[in-house]
């Protein structure tokens, strides 16, 4: 049996680990595009900042394939797919045959069309390689703008800033982390920014990058006709599947390949995992791509079991962020903010104390929490994660939910005043925490502890919106 | 292949939410190991790994579970979290990064940031290695911590799921 691993990340890590736990003889081939293992991509920007140094970028070393039997092709990508030969075409033209095949090739970068964006000093900030070019420019770098205020642009300010380069973030919305924070919150991290001594221009787009005779970046010109005057710029406005080498192979792709929850894609033993599928969304009942670490990991660890003969299915995720940049913390997961048009079907808690720094809001709709978002006091964040995936009806204690930090002393705020041993009334109090679930579920826990998706009822009906 | 499964359960029946097991855990992840020292003396807060949850008179105390499949070793980014081959699930502090995905992602709450000499580093519980019981199942009073090391069922290799309906 030859397992061929197309990709060398999280969800190809995860992989390898679950086919070794079922099967010790199988042999497993990873098609690695760059020339190094598996390593962390959102670490680069810490790396950048000179927080972590380069021996800590890799997320597994060369033991970790070679404890468990693994042949990485080092700098050869995955150029195409024949599902009736059962190959892989290589970069450079080799075909590589599989028994089974999981497509784990993450996501490009998107650039979005601007005058003059190709050509030296306009980077994407998603790989090693391009956190090197840009640590090589920053010598002759005395500003910098960055395109997008998303989780990776947020973070490549912080660290280009602590470089000592003047940076200027142009956003096309009119928020920063538009996926995260509403506009409320983004009113706190535009302090932070104001603070920190970082300009943002937002509602605003890059129209034009303008480049001098010899053909380095001279600044770039906005939608508004506003010029920056700049010498780099950083692109980060996302990430889109890295679908193109499975063109023409047959392959059912959306937005991102189409799995079903063993995570194998419309083509026999073909599994995919990670940034590059379209997996179920528990939070809005629906196939779309989430391009996040954890997920990767689960799709991972869920197509290397299948793989390998399992039976393993994936019950959905949703997204799970925590993000800091000049000591401005957020944490949110799920449904954190509500697009316009929709708001009437959720019920948005917020909880605000200027003064001492908190924001807790909690999205509820259908009387399940959908989402939350924490900024700056994070430490138990988990538990409302755990509400998430629990899908318990959180109405009797709606209000002390965004009230309280610990959700137990929030539940005894609520329960005051009530028969102490009432257990109708008690009931979903009790599921509070670690007492999240009925009783009966409890018992399981204490008795084997697992994971929560697995011993959860799932209402389909209350997942979709 | 792990060997031993070892966890520590609370029974709720007999909590009486004392948070003598908080004292406890604080005091032996301390430097002293001297509850007056660790409270007082030491230049940095103590902290508890875990949690009294307490509800009206309910109440019980939340440390990691040391999951299987943890939810906090997915999230690490840093690669910082690993399941140990004893099945404890352990923070390597020098690789954390200190980013908060396992803080956001534990469904118990049970890991947190900690912060020590100016430096934030996730912190859980670490079934205190230096001992043979841990320190909140010694200091329970009432026998509401029970440290369980026999043989789970993380022994079999290949745990079967059946396909779960609807």
């Amino acid at each position: 049996m030859r397992y061929v691993i197309a990709g060398n990340s999280v969800a190809a890590v995860a992989a390898i680990e679950a086919i070794r736990r079922r099967d010790d003889g199988g042999e497993i081939v990873v098609i690695s595009p760059e020339p190094r293992t598996a390593y962390c991509r959102p670490l680069i920007t810490y790396h950048l900042a000179g927080q972590v140094p380069s021996e800590r970028l890799p997320y597994k070393q060369e033991g970790f394939y070679r404890a468990r039997d693994v042949r990485v092709i080092y700098g050869k990508a995955l150029e195409g797919l024949e599902p009736e030969k059962g190959r892989v075409v290589l970069t450079g033209g080799e075909r590589l045959e599989y028994d089974r095949l999981l497509l784990a090739m993450g996501a490009r970068p998107f650039i979005p069309p601007m005058d003059g964006v190709e050509g030296p000093g306009v980077y994407p900030f998603t790989s090693i390689d391009h956190m090197e070019a840009v640590e090589a420019h920053l010598k002759d770098w005395r500003e910098v703008v960055v395109v997008g205020a998303g989780m990776i642009g947020m973070k490549a300010a912080e660290a280009l800033h602590s470089r000592g380069v003047r940076v200027t973030i142009v956003e096309l919305l009119d928020k920063i982390l538009p996926v995260v924070l509403d506009n409320a919150s983004s009113l706190w991290a535009q302090e932070t920014l104001e603070k920190a001594g970082v300009e943002y221009v937002l509602g605003d787009s890059v129209v034009a990058v303008e480049r001098d005779p010899q053909g380095g970046v001279r600044g770039v010109t906005l939608k508004s006709g506003t010029f920056i005057p700049c010498q780099g710029v950083i692109v980060a406005v996302g990430v889109r599947p890295n679908v193109g080498p499975l063109e023409g192979s047959g392959i059912e792709v959306n937005k991102g390949v189409i799995v079903d929850d063993r995570m194998e894609t419309s083509l026999e033993n073909v599994f995919a995992a990670g940034d590059l599928v379209e997996a179920y969304d528990l939070i809005l009942g629906a196939k779309r791509p989430i391009q996040l670490w954890p997920l990767a990991y689960r799709q991972g660890l869920i197509a290397g079991a299948n793989l390998a003969g399992g039976r393993k299915r994936y019950v959905g995720g949703f997204p799970i962020n925590s993000v800091g940049f000049f000591g401005f913390k957020v944490a949110s997961a799920g449904l954190s903010t509500v697009e316009p048009g929709v708001e009437e079907s959720f019920e948005v808690l917020v909880y605000e104390d200027r003064e001492k720094g908190i924001f807790r809001k909690a999205v509820v709709g259908n009387n399940r929490l959908m989402g939350f978002l924490l900024l700056n006091d994070t430490s138990r964040a988990g538990i409302y994660s755990g509400l998430i995936w629990s899908r318990m009806d959180v109405s009797p204690f709606k209000d002390a939910l965004v009230e309280e930090v610990s959700l137990a002393e929030a539940c005894r705020a609520v329960t005051r005043g009530m028969e102490p041993w009432s257990f109708d009334s008690m009931r979903d109090f009790r599921r509070m925490g670690w007492a999240l679930f009925p009783r009966s579920y409890r018992k399981h826990f204490t008795a084997m502890p697992s994971r929560i998706e697995e011993v959860c009822a799932f209402e389909s009906e209350v997942c979709t919106i | 292949m792990r060997q031993i499964k070892r966890r520590i359960y609370p029974i709720e029946e007999n909590c009486m939410g004392c948070r003598l097991c908080e004292v406890a855990c604080a005091v032996e992840h301390s430097r002293t190991k001297d509850p007056i020292a660790a409270f007082l003396e030491e230049d940095w807060e103590p902290f508890s790994h875990t949690v009294v949850e307490m509800m009206g008179p309910i109440s019980f105390s939340l440390s990691c579970r040391h999951c299987d499949e943890p939810y906090c070793v997915e999230a690490c980014i840093s690669g910082a979290l690993r399941v140990e081959d004893d099945g404890r699930v352990v923070v390597y502090e020098e690789v954390c990064v200190a980013c908060g995905m396992c803080v956001v992602s534990c469904p118990w709450g049970a890991i947190k940031p900690r912060k020590r000499n100016g430096v934030v580093k996730a912190a859980k519980c670490d079934l205190c290695p230096d001992r043979e019981v841990p320190a909140c199942v010694a200091a329970c009073p009432n026998r509401a911590l029970i440290f369980d090391t026999a043989l789970g069922p993380g022994l079999e290799k290949v745990e079967e799921e059946e396909i779960i309906e609807g």
